[in-house]
């Protein structure tokens, strides 16, 4: 790596932190601290979500699936924008709305403790825990590729490369909290956005026609050219099934929950729509690309097809913030990773069952604690290099989309859901993408999330319609608009 | 004319879908819009009270008065 290339680099580090300390002071509450006082403007709510959501999966693991498989991987790209598009639709400006009413809920279990009036609190403590264990491998899974990425740029050792790493994202974290997080998301979601839309432009002129690129990788491979390669329908619907997770991810929620109106959510939604599709059309046409580029030197991983393609093709200025663009997509994922963990136990396990009358500064001061312990689990599971925890990204998101969504989603359109209901739903979820994931042959290959997706709603309809049906205050609540 | 027409046809299926959503979102911001300014005008001079009509207040209402 350049000079150029790590000043620009280091710059935009310095940036991240001065956004921590610049948001330090607006954090006077816990709301203010994990919800950002439910102020967040439309552009900063939708790119937010959008780089967070998408994790360094996008600016390497896509595009690295596409040069190593062709255009049988754009399935997931379909299923991802289809389920992003339908989330914004129905539930975000619903749940900005139905969290208010309940309470002021500011986490999901806090949400859904009160949407249900469980007074037992066994639904705040199921899902709190379930936030807790799943996000502590996601985080580690987020750091374990940012170290990997700082290794290869800067030519650091592992440990030192994650610690530098970590310690960069708990600092903004701990000082900002959600208001920080969401606006160096936002940076880093432009960063994201502008390295996936000038690469494919350079692309397009290195290559100089259609169909030059399309016979050079027909060349490598003819397969390379199809959708329906090596495809079978439960491959095509594995991937597709990617779109049922964003019903159920607590740190997209999040971004809905802390919007500042309802009435932002269409622009919302436009901006983080047409931000997603244009970035994974970019992704997918930089793999693509990739194909024939290297065709004559096949790289060895093949996730950093984007990473090497900008080092040889760009000034080493801009290699050095489109790098920070690639490190930005890891970071943007783990800072909110960090954040949920930590409001599930300020607010969720501190407030509701330890200390219900803790001042509003003892609670944020909680909160920025808890930032620091998550983070140290997540750095102790991340620190053996070797370990499995980037092939959890599939399992977590998984495990969310099918014990979160379904229970989401009712709670918000079906107004005879009922405790019993909810707390079936959750487990069942849970459950059934736990145990599937160990069965193999025939539809046992299917992506766990689309059975545990289907059971745990049939289980949420069954159980409520076995129960009680719901107080009046519940109804009332939920009738009105 | 098969080489060109395969990867074309696969481009197709990637970008048709996801140019809807997009265009979807549009339609929806742009309605959103128009029904905010239409709420506007609507808002802009309140509505004049109907008369309330005697038989139609309940009678607990009727006995809290």
């Amino acid at each position: 790596m350049n000079t150029a290339s790590v000043f620009t680099f280091v710059l935009y580090l310095c940036v991240l932190i001065a956004v921590g300390v610049l948001f330090y002071r607006f954090s006077e509450t816990l709301q203010d601290y994990i919800l950002g006082g439910r102020k967040l403007k439309s552009g900063v709510a939708a790119l937010s979500a959008g780089a967070s959501d998408m994790s360094g999966w996008l600016l390497l693991g896509l595009p690295g699936a596409v040069y190593a498989a062709g255009l049988n991987q754009i399935w997931i790209a379909i299923g991802l924008s289809i389920g992003a598009f339908l989330n914004w639709q129905y539930v975000a400006a619903r749940l900005r709305s139905l969290t208010e009413k309940t309470g002021n809920a500011i986490t999901l279990p806090d949400y859904l403790e009160q949407r249900f009036e469980d007074h037992t609190r066994v639904l705040r403590i199921v899902t709190a825990t379930v936030i807790l264990l799943f996000f502590a491998l996601y985080t580690a899974s987020g750091l374990v590729a940012g170290a990997k990425l700082f290794e290869s740029s800067f030519g650091w050792g592992y440990e030192t490369a994650l610690l530098a790493g970590a310690a960069v994202i708990v600092l903004y974290t701990f000082l900002g909290g959600f208001m920080a997080v969401s606006w160096t998301d936002f940076f880093q979601g432009i960063l994201m956005f502008l390295a996936l839309i000038t690469a494919p432009i350079m692309l397009i002129f290195f290559f100089e026609n259609w169909d030059t690129l399309t016979a050079g990788v027909a060349g490598v491979d003819p397969g390379f050219l199809n959708a329906y390669h090596e495809m079978t329908l439960i491959g095509i619907l594995s991937l597709l099934a990617w779109g049922l997770g964003y019903f159920g991810q607590p740190h997209i929620l999040a971004r809905f929950m802390a919007i500042d109106s309802p009435k932002s959510v269409p622009m919302a939604q436009m901006i983080g729509i047409g931000w997603m599709v244009f970035a994974l059309l970019g992704a997918i046409f930089v793999g693509f690309t990739g194909i024939a580029y290297f065709a004559d030197n096949p790289l060895p991983d093949p996730e950093f097809v984007f990473l090497v393609m900008v080092q040889e093709l760009f000034n080493p200025w801009l290699a050095g913030i489109l790098l920070a663009a690639i490190l930005s997509a890891v970071m943007s994922t783990v800072d909110s990773q960090l954040l949920v963990c930590s409001s599930a136990i300020a607010e969720d396990f501190y407030k509701g069952l330890l200390r219900p009358s803790a001042s509003h500064s003892e609670l944020v001061w909680v909160g920025r604690f808890s930032v620091v312990a998550v983070a140290v689990v997540a750095l102790v599971i991340a620190w053996n290099p070797e370990a499995m925890v980037l092939e959890l990204v599939a399992w977590d998101w998984a495990g969310f989309g099918a014990s979160f969504g379904p229970v989401i989603l009712f709670s918000l359109f079906w107004r005879r859901t009922t405790l019993q209901g909810a707390l079936a739903g959750v487990i069942t979820g849970a459950v059934t993408v736990l145990v599937w994931n160990h069965l193999e042959g025939g539809w046992f290959n299917l992506y766990e999330i689309l059975p545990g997706f289907v059971l745990s709603s049939l289980a949420i309809y069954i159980f409520s319609i076995r129960s009680k049906p719901p107080s009046e205050s519940i109804t009332t609540i939920f009738d009105a608009k | 004319m098969d080489d060109i027409a395969v990867p074309l046809h696969s481009w197709f299926w990637l970008i048709v879908p996801m140019l809807t959503v997009f265009a979807l979102s549009i339609v929806n911001y742009l309605r959103s819009k128009i029904s905010s300014q239409t709420d506007g005008i609507n808002t802009s001079a309140p509505p004049e009270r109907a008369p309330v009509n005697e038989a139609d207040v309940p009678d607990s209402r009727k006995k809290e008065r």
